[in-house]
Formats: structure tokens, sequence, C-alpha cells
């Protein structure tokens, strides 16, 4: 007994022991390189971390220093109207074709574009997705709606009953008056991950991006409020929540609420830019009252706005939105690929009264009224533009132009083809133009750094054409900055870039200055001119607007006047040949400028507008290539443009 | 007079007929007969279009279906949802036909059509393909997996709109012949030339991408010039420009077990075409096709 009681004793001694040292043992590992939270920090190795300025000055930037094209608006024949019109490509080839592949368009013809681009979002109608394709192909569930059968034998028909159905089909969307077999959710379920599948699969990070989108498309009583929605996210979340559409609400705050709930489901991201002010009929940026309730707008409406609709898509196919020239009397290029008829299905004609809310220029400065009114500016938005096809293939270059839909794919009528008639209004096909794309200065061409550039704005629109646009915005750039070799590392280190806000003004400095910059698309024309769009809100709570030609090709023959109108740059276009030659204009413009008309105490927005010398418009290439003559109210020349984000200025 | 009983004769003839063992076989066949007929078993199946029948045979393709898309073998719910699939379509088809929808249809037709193609997908799907398969189509189709051509390159730029076309032209050979006389291949670019957006340095740039940004004929040019020194001038979409090819990598072909998941891949897309095509081909040579009267067979791709 003895023995055991000495032999535990003993045993436990040892163990203690054993514990001791090893415990001992262990404190010097703490001490060990390895476990950081034990390293003294001193001055020298503190130092030595720091990183210091390379010798190579491309090491160590973190702005973005290339530019990265895309379209945010494709609809493949997994869209009700597109199939309706007549695509029959999908996804897959509108991604194939986005990356450069050739591919045979819906009427039989090889297209390709002039060089890929580096992203695109197919952003087929979230109603009815993949529908109209079981309609045509005679689905007998949604066949045994007597109104659905009517259109699956108007499209077996073809030609002008098709359309007139194709027509109906939209108008049933825009009314609410939608045969519930199409609406079926399980249905949409499968649609949507057959898309996101195939979102997947061509998705090559740092090659082509394939960003996961849809269209929300409420078309209220014809008026169009269409918003796309974009995902930063990859399929295993976006497959989670099925898209939001019309059927459950034509009002954009639903949308917002969809998108609210997505973020909060999935902890993912996704952003929504609306469309087509200019067949809105006056509701798509209002001032006064809130269109889905008729009460004022509210604090919340501004706020929920601008939380999620950080772009707006100013330029496509149905038009152009930066401005109208009633808007913009004194504004000589106001009147571009101006299309103000009506809303989208033309029930509904224009009145001049609606124009103030329907375009970006308009929607910027008064964003700057309901700033100080509601304390949230709603319309602080950046600009792209894109093409809103409904051919699959994202090809809006004017000598390489698609059409709206596969009915209007290039022939020898397609421009005397309407995009839309009622009640003796149409929507000419020639009026449509071949326009646009979106340029992202992101930090790498991957789906989280294009949608974080987007978010910040730091995007542009183009009408189709790729020219390379730089806008900073500081308070101390001077005309040396102009010819700086690396213009981005002055932009960046003095300023805020396009979508960003000016920061406090300082004391001694009396205006803001702008560097700004363009390159011509290597492939297409030299430029005219830049502009500095500026809006402003006086004291009175009165918005104003001017545009200032700031730099100019051919400075050796054209001069500023004291109004600040600039010579035209001429027209070299040869429009029997649809040719024109880079003899006037230069290939590249860069200046510094100051704000003349500064005032401290008024909210003010900047943007760039780029303005290419006159090319051929697509039209002028479909007459000549197909051997026609057009109307002579047909135009065939333009002279295609960039659009920047704005930057804001606020006062303290 | 009562009648005189069965003679002996007639009694065991009676017996003998009940004992005859023939009559007792066709006896036995009768009963059988009328059991099975009865009975329903072994009866010929009646071609009853209410009747939706769904056999061990189906089962076993929905199983195998399921295994070739997602690797393993569905549970009892998913075998349950791909039998009521199937239920489903089997009604909805034969409701189709029985109201008339399958006649003298453009779209019908094309989905008919479309049905065969996807048959012939199938058929492409159910056979992965063998290492020394993908090998075979790695080595048809090389150039749709090597790497892109590389260059690094640095260039300074003269804006002949600027200075004239033959004065830009000039002032690059100048600068060309200084700079290769000086023996330096980086010098401080910042008052050389003129200024250009894009910048001068391009490392490690695929060649595509050089076109995409200053044009084919500059791309198409810079990649034949030789290395280690400055040439030109080169033409580019803005102008002209004095370029230094600092080093040049041709595409090269990854390691297979790189481009194993992409092989397979497009592998099967192609055998898919492969397969839709020959199945055509093998048909049309049945048919006898007159366009407007002539023989016509400008719709077979050979």
């Amino acid at each position: 007994m003895v023995t055991s009681l000495r032999l535990q004793l003993i045993t436990a001694l040892t163990m203690t022991f054993t514990m001791l040292v090893l415990l001992v043992l262990a404190l010097p590992g703490y001490a060990h390189a390895d476990y950081a939270g034990a390293v003294k920090a001193d001055q020298k190795s503190v130092k030595q971390g720091i990183k210091k300025p390379s010798y190579s000055p491309y090491a160590g930037r973190g702005f973005p220093t290339q530019v990265y094209w895309g379209d945010t608006h494709v609809h493949t024949d997994n869209s009700l109207d597109a199939r309706g019109f007549g695509v029959t490509i999908g996804p897959e080839e509108a991604y194939r074709f986005a990356r450069g592949e050739e591919v045979v368009t819906s009427s039989g013809m090889p297209f390709k574009l002039s060089r890929p681009l580096d992203w695109l979002v197919v952003s087929d109608h979230s109603d009815g997705m993949g529908a109209m394709k079981e309609v045509i192909a005679g689905n007998p569930n949604l066949l045994k709606d007597p109104q659905v059968r009517k259109w699956h034998e108007a499209f077996r028909e073809g030609g002008e009953a098709a359309f007139n159905a194709t027509m109906e089909v939209i108008n049933a969307f825009s009314q609410g008056k939608v045969p519930a077999v199409i609406l079926d959710k399980t249905f949409q379920q499968t649609v949507w991950d057959d898309y996101i599948e195939i979102a997947e699969r061509f998705n090559d990070p740092g090659t082509f991006t394939t960003i996961i989108g849809y269209e929300w498309t409420s078309t209220e009583k014809g008026n169009n409020l269409h918003r796309n929605v974009l995902y930063r996210d990859g399929g295993e979340r976006a497959r989670r929540v099925v898209p939001y559409t019309t059927a459950e609400s034509f009002n954009p705050e639903d949308l917002w609420k969809w998108m609210r709930r997505y973020e909060e489901t999935t902890g993912g991201q996704v952003l929504a830019l609306a469309h087509n002010g200019n067949m809105s009929n006056g509701i798509m940026f209002p001032v006064e009252r809130n269109p889905a309730t008729g009460k004022p707008l509210t604090k919340g409406y501004a706020a929920e706005r601008i939380r999620w609709e950080p772009l707006y898509e100013v330029t496509q196919i149905k038009g152009d939105g930066e401005t109208h020239p009633l808007l913009s009397s004194d504004d000589e290029f106001a009147d571009y690929e101006t299309l103000a008829l009506g809303n989208l299905n033309l029930t509904v004609p224009k009145k001049n009264s609606m124009l103030q809310y329907e375009y970006a220029r308009e929607a910027l400065k008064n964003g700057l009224k309901l700033a100080t009114k509601l304390g949230t500016n709603p319309y602080k938005f950046g600009m792209v533009g894109s093409s809103d096809t409904h051919t699959a293939l994202a090809a809006v270059e004017e000598d390489n132009y698609i059409g709206k839909h596969a009915g209007t794919e290039p022939t020898p009528d397609r421009w005397n083809h309407p995009m839309a008639k009622f009640a003796g209004r149409q929507y000419e096909g020639y009026a449509m133009a071949s326009s646009g794309y979106a340029a992202v200065w992101a930090t790498d061409n991957t789906r989280k750094a294009l949608f974080d550039a987007m978010k910040r704005k730091e995007v542009y629109a183009t009408t189709g054409p790729r020219m390379l646009v730089r806008f900073w915005g500081g308070w101390d750039f001077v005309e040396a900055d102009a010819q700086s070799r690396l213009p981005a590392e002055v932009g960046y280190a003095k300023g805020v870039p396009m979508g960003g806000d000016l920061s406090a003004k300082p004391k001694d400095v009396s205006a803001p200055t702008f560097l700004v910059a363009a390159l011509k698309d290597p492939y297409g024309a030299n430029l005219d001119r830049i502009q500095i769009v500026k809006g402003w809100l006086d004291n009175k709570g009165k918005t104003h607007e001017k545009v200032y030609n700031v730099a100019w090709g051919d400075t050796h023959r054209r001069k500023r006047d004291l109004q600040g109108k600039l010579t035209p740059v001429g027209n070299t276009v040869n429009v029997e040949n649809a040719t024109w030659a880079n003899t006037i204009g230069d290939p590249e413009l860069i200046t510094t400028w100051r704000d003349p008309d500064f005032d401290p105490k008024h909210r003010a927005i900047y943007y760039a507008r780029v303005i290419e010398i006159p090319t051929p418009r697509w039209t002028a290439y479909d007459a000549k290539r197909f051997g026609v003559q057009l109307s002579k109210e047909v135009p065939m020349t333009t002279q295609e443009r960039a659009y920047t984000s704005p930057i804001w200025y606020t006062p303290e | 007079m009562k009648s005189p009983p069965s003679s002996p004769n007639q009694r065991s003839l009676l017996k003998r007929w009940l004992w005859e063992p023939l009559v007792h076989f066709f006896v036995l066949g009768l009963v059988v007969f009328g059991l099975y007929s009865f009975l329903g078993v072994n009866a010929k199946p009646v071609d009853d279009p209410l009747l939706v029948e769904v056999t061990s045979a189906e089962i076993e393709w929905f199983r195998t279906m399921w295994h070739t898309r997602m690797g393993r073998q569905p549970t009892t719910e998913e075998l349950r949802g791909q039998v009521n699939q199937f239920i489903r379509e089997q009604i909805l088809s034969r409701e189709a036909v029985a109201m008339g929808l399958d006649t003298d249809d453009t779209v019908v037709r094309r989905r008919l059509a479309q049905k065969m193609d996807f048959l012939f997908k199938d058929l492409s799907a159910i056979a992965d393909p063998s290492e020394s398969e993908l090998r075979a189509y790695l080595r048809g189709n090389r150039q749709a997996y090597e790497t892109p051509r590389l260059i690094n390159f640095t260039q300074i730029y003269f804006n002949a709109d600027k200075r004239g076309p033959s004065d830009a032209a000039q002032a690059a050979k100048n600068l060309i012949a200084w700079l290769n006389e000086h023996g330096s291949n980086s010098p401080d670019l910042s008052s050389l030339g003129d200024a250009l957006l894009l910048p001068a340095r391009h490392t490690n740039k695929p060649i595509t991408k050089v076109r995409d940004e200053f044009g084919e004929r500059f791309a198409r040019e810079i990649w034949q010039l030789s290395s280690g020194k400055w040439q030109g001038p080169v033409t580019s979409g803005y102008g002209l420009h004095a370029v230094y090819v600092q080093a040049r990598t041709e595409s090269s072909l990854p390691a297979f077990g790189e481009l194993a998941e992409r092989l397979k891949m497009d592998w099967l897309a192609a055998r898919e075409r492969e397969l839709a095509a020959q199945g055509y081909l093998n048909m049309r040579t049945r048919y006898q096709v007159l366009v407007e009267g002539m023989p016509y067979d400008l719709d077979v791709n050979q």
C-alpha cells in the first residue's frame, strides 16, 4: 500500500515536472518568428517594411490603366419578344460573338466583330424568359390558353401576322394581361439555371468576362421604365434567387426591394441601370411626384434610387438619351439620334412637357435640386452605352450594324421597316441608331473588378467607336499636366476620376480644374473636339447648363469665338461610297481646363463629351452595299461621341 | 322395360376415354389456356392511348442519364422526379397529337427535326472520350489551345497629323538612328517623340491585344521586327512609331494535363456536331430530293 502511494506520488510529480518542462520549453517558441504577435515593432524594421517608391514608374500602381469594352444589354432567343421577332440563337452564340468568333445570325448571315469585346451581359427579359420559344414550338400546355393559341397560329403564319402578334405579346406584358401559363415559376427556374450554366461556361477571368444579368421590363401602359440588373456574383449565388418580373410589379421601388432581398439572402451584390427615358413619356426621372404613388418624392425614394442605380444607359439603338434639342437649345450637338415620338409602343404620343423628365443631362441637373430638397441626390448616376439588340449579337459599329432585332438584320429594305407603329405613328427603321458600348476603367477583367468600377462610376458611354477617354477633376491641375507623358499618374494624384466627387474647395483656390484626354479609336475616325458639359443649381433653386469647347483638332485653322463657339471641323464623308478620310481632326486631344464661371455656393456637375469628325452612318453602308436609294429624309452621316460619367461638386 | 345397363364395352369405352392420358392432356391444356386468358398473363399488349407505362427499361434509362450528367446515382426523390416528368411528357404529347397539333404544322415539323438533333446530342453524351481520343483531338486542333503570341516592346510616337506625314517619318528615322548609335534600349522617354495616351512600354502583351490597341498593320509589322534595336517608322491607327522589340514569345502548347478538362468539353461538342452531320447524311441518302422538278443535292455537306 505504501508502495503504491509512493508510486502514485512519484507519478504525479513526474507528470507535473514534465508538464512544467514542456511549458518552459514551449515559451521560447512563442517568441519564434512564426508567431507574429510577439514580435516587437522597432523603428528599424518598420521603416524597412514600408515600400519605397520603385525605380520603375509602373510598379505599385493601384489605379486602372486599361479600359475594358462591353455591352450591358443583349437579348437572345431566351427573350419573349426577341424570339417573337425571329431570333433563333442563344446566349452561347452571344458570348462567342462578343469574344471575337464568327457566328451565323438568325437570318443565316456570318457576322464578326472588328475586335473582341472584353465582357458581355446577356440580359434577357425576366418576364416569360424562354416562354416564347415554347409558344412558337407549340408547347401543348401553353397552347391550352386560347390567347396563346392565337399567337401561336399567327407566328406560324409568319410575315405581317407574326409581327403583329409579337407587338401584341409585348403589349400584353405591358398591360399585365399575360396568360398565367406563361408565368409559371418552376418553368422560370429551369430557364434561369440553364442560362447561368452557359454564363459560367464562358466566363474566362482576365480574358473575357460574362456578367450575369437580366432585364426587368416594366412597361406599364406602354411607358418604358426598363431596368437591367447586373450581378457581381457567379452562378452559385445568382441561381439562389429567381429574377424579378413585372408580373409581380411595374414599380421600380419593388425591384429595389427585390435587390435588397437578393443581397441579404445571398451576401452577393447587384446593381441596376435604366434605359430609354425617351420612351417613358415623362416618368423616368421624376422631380416632383413619384409616378407610382402620385405622392411627392420622399427622401427614402431618393436614397433607395441612388443606392441601387449608380448607372444609366444613356445611348442605345432606340435613341440617344443625353439631351434633347428643346432642353438644350444652345447646344449645337444636342439633336443626336433623337427619338421622341411617344412611349415604347406609341400608344401615347409625346408632349413637350414630358421631356425634362426623360433625358440624362436634365436629370443630372435636377438631381442637384433634389439633393438640396431631399438631402440625397437620386440622379447621381454614371453613364454607359449599350445596344439593346434582340439579335443576340452586340454588333453596333456603323459599318457592322446587325439591327434591333432578327427582323431587321441587314436586308436592302430594313431601313424602311418600322420598329413599332400605332395609330398612324411609327418609329422608323432608319431612325434606329447603331449604338452603343460601355467602357469601364477597371483594375482587371473580372466580374468583381468590372462591377466595382461600375459601382464607383468610373465608366463612360460611346455610341459605338472605342475612343479612349480620361477625365479627372481637381483643384490644382495646370497646363503642364496636359503635356505629361503619364497623365494617369497626374490625374489620380491631383484629382478624382470620372464618377467621383470633388473634395472640399481649398480656401486659396477660386475654381475647379479638370484634366481631360481622348484618343481616337485606332480603327476609326479622328476627333473633332472635347467638350465639358456643366450643369449647376443657382441660389434660387433653378438649374442651368453650359457646354464648353475645351480642346479641338486642327487648331491651326479653327478658332473659338467670344461666345465659345468653335469653327466646325469639316466633313470628308463620301456618302455614295460610304467612306471618309482622317485628313481632318486629330488622333488625340488632351487639355486642362478651369471653370471660368464658377460659384462656390452652387452645386455643380461636370462631364466630358468627345465628338468625332463626321463619318458614314449605317444607313449609308446599307445603301452602298445593297445598291439601294433611300428616301431624302434618311440621315446618312453621323458624328459619333463619348459621354463620361460626371464629377460632382458639392459646396461645404 | 328397363333399359339395359351400358354394356361393359360401352362403360369401359367411357372409362377409357376418361383415363386416356391424351384426353387428360387436352383437358389440362384447355384449363391452362383458359386460366391464362382469364388472368391476362402473356396477353398481347393493347395499344391503349390512355395507358402510360413506365417499365424497368425506362427507369434504367433515367438512372443512366442521371449518372452521366451528375456523376452519381439519383436519390429516390430525384428518380421519382424523373419518372413524373416522363409521365407528364407522355400525356402532354399524346394530348397534342389528339388535338391534331402534329399535322401540317411548320413549327411542329421544326420541333421534331430539333428532336432528332437532341437525339444526336444525347447519344454523343453517353460515351466519355478516352485519353488517346483527347490527345488525337488536341493534335488535330492545336491552334485553338496554343497560348497567344506575346511581345515585349517599347514604342515612341510621332504625331503625323501635327508634324505632317513626311516630317514625322523623318523625325522618327532620325531618332531611331540616334538611339541605335547611342546604344540605349530604355532611354528616358519623357522627352522623345510626341505624347500618346497609350504607354510606351508593353510587357508580355498578346499580339491580339496589340492589334486591338494599335491596329492590324502595326501588330503584324512589329511581330516581324528583329529584337535588340530600334526600328521603324511603323504605322499605327494613330500615326508613326519608333519601335524597340525586347523579346518575343512564340505560341506554345500547354501540358495535356492542364488542358484535359477543356478538351473533354470541346471534344463532346465536336462529337455531337459530327454525329448530327453523319446521322443526317445517312438518312439523306435514302431520300430522293427534287427542287423545281430537278434533282437536288446542294443540301448535303460533303
